[in-house]
């Protein structure tokens, strides 16, 4: 556990000394949001228009975020000495751990802002949470498991957004169906789609680190 | 401690080298020498686990920590040497020692970034994350390529105290660095 703690620390501390990554999102995630704030100002945007925006705003600033997570290092050639010294649990856990952990920020801080720019409000506080935090974390398990295939077949962020997003775009059905519940827009069984978000991400993370695996060792 | 048997690499079509056989134990030191092209770096790198080989095997205790310090191993620009040492010690779950940079002779630099390293710092770098954990086998490829004098004897004391704890594997052209070893196999390309 402590050694993917450290690779959690490692992240966090190049990413704020380089300002890629986590700066990148938060320049996507505000512009984007900003934008359709401006384009929005003249009408009024129902919750099911104020979901589907969202969602797809989030699911680019996730690609723009995370997705160059291994690659960056296989572009440094860093990705040789986690190879060497680290455990291969430890590297996938710590990085899905910080993407994830980027993701719920990006997310929430993009939602808010097109939330107030929109002039939405939220209905279901607990659902609002519960949608976003769940696809957030699925999104950027998807994009670390994606990167890490990318980087080994030689390909940059593109290839990797490329082979995420058929994967996302899973997220954004029940991604949306949770938000325009929780921004007040009657849907019976508005939990089940937060039910789908969390079991897809648990798949995923079932599944990701025998995909990691394959392409780490490759 | 390390046994390589029938190793062969190639890429594509093209052969790197192949019929490799070697028997390391405790307290010896194999130089693998060769032309540019002939696989050195290769070589080690399939033992570090950085490659993998076309035929062969190799075994080693799974047990025995591996020390590796290579130039292509890349280090982080935005971190200091002193946070390289304390990230590689969390990764080999030991306490972090910052006296291994004073003793590959990067007193004074443990704080700055690694960015403002020239390459003979990293080199030395390299070389105290690869001691980090007190390694039974270490794999040094060139490790005096962009090094002075001084890191020269450097690499020589390595060595030769690694030989005490644990066995070398010392990917290398330079004469010198020839003669710190009991053994030598020889890549042709």
């Amino acid at each position: 556990m402590r050694d993917a703690w450290e690779i959690v620390k490692k992240e966090f501390v190049c990413d704020m000394r380089s300002r890629t990554g986590l700066g990148t999102g938060v320049l996507f995630a505000v512009s984007s949001a900003v934008s359709l704030g401006l384009a929005g100002s003249k009408f009024e945007a129902s919750a099911s228009v104020i979901a589907g925006l969202t969602w797809a705003a989030v699911l680019f600033t996730s690609v723009v975020a995370v997705s160059r997570t291994f690659i960056a290092e296989e572009e440094a050639k860093t990705a040789d000495l986690l190879r060497v010294f680290g455990r291969m649990s430890a590297v996938f856990w710590g990085k899905v751990v910080y993407a994830s952990a980027v993701m719920i920020c990006l997310g929430f801080l993009q939602a808010g802002l097109v939330l107030v720019l929109l002039s939405g409000s939220v209905a279901d506080p607990l659902m609002f949470i519960a949608s976003l935090a769940s696809g957030c974390c699925t999104l950027a398990v998807g994009l670390t498991v994606c990167s890490s295939m990318a980087a080994r077949a030689g390909g940059g962020a593109g290839l990797a957004g490329v082979m995420a997003i058929p994967l996302l775009l899973f997220v954004l059905a029940p991604g949306i169906a949770a938000l325009r519940a929780s921004l007040g827009d009657p849907l019976p069984n508005a939990w089940a789609s937060v039910v789908a978000l969390v079991g897809f991400g648990s798949a995923l993370c079932a599944a990701g680190p025998y995909a990691f695996a394959a392409a780490w060792k490759s | 401690m390390l046994s390589a048997r029938g190793l062969a690499k190639w890429y594509g079509g093209a052969r790197v080298f192949e019929g490799v056989h070697f028997d390391l134990v405790r307290g010896d030191i194999l130089a693998i020498t060769g032309p540019n092209g002939s696989g050195k770096s290769t070589l080690l790198r399939i033992i570090a686990g950085l490659e993998t080989q076309t035929n062969g095997d190799v075994e080693r205790s799974a047990s025995d920590a591996l020390g590796y310090a290579g130039p292509e191993l890349g280090l982080y620009a935005h971190l200091t040497g002193a946070e390289h040492v304390s990230f590689v010690s969390a990764l080999r779950s030991v306490a972090p020692d910052f006296g291994v940079l004073a003793y590959v002779g990067l007193s004074g630099a443990e704080h700055k970034r690694i960015g403002a390293y020239s390459t003979g710092m990293k080199s030395r770098l390299r070389l105290a994350l690869a001691l980090i954990g007190r390694p039974v086998l270490l794999l040094l490829d060139e490790p005096g390529a962009s090094l002075d004098a001084q890191g020269r004897r450097l690499v020589a004391d390595i060595v030769r105290e690694q030989a005490k704890q644990g066995a070398v594997l010392l990917a290398t052209n330079d004469p010198e660095e020839r003669l710190l070893a009991d053994m030598e196999l020889r890549l042709d390309a």
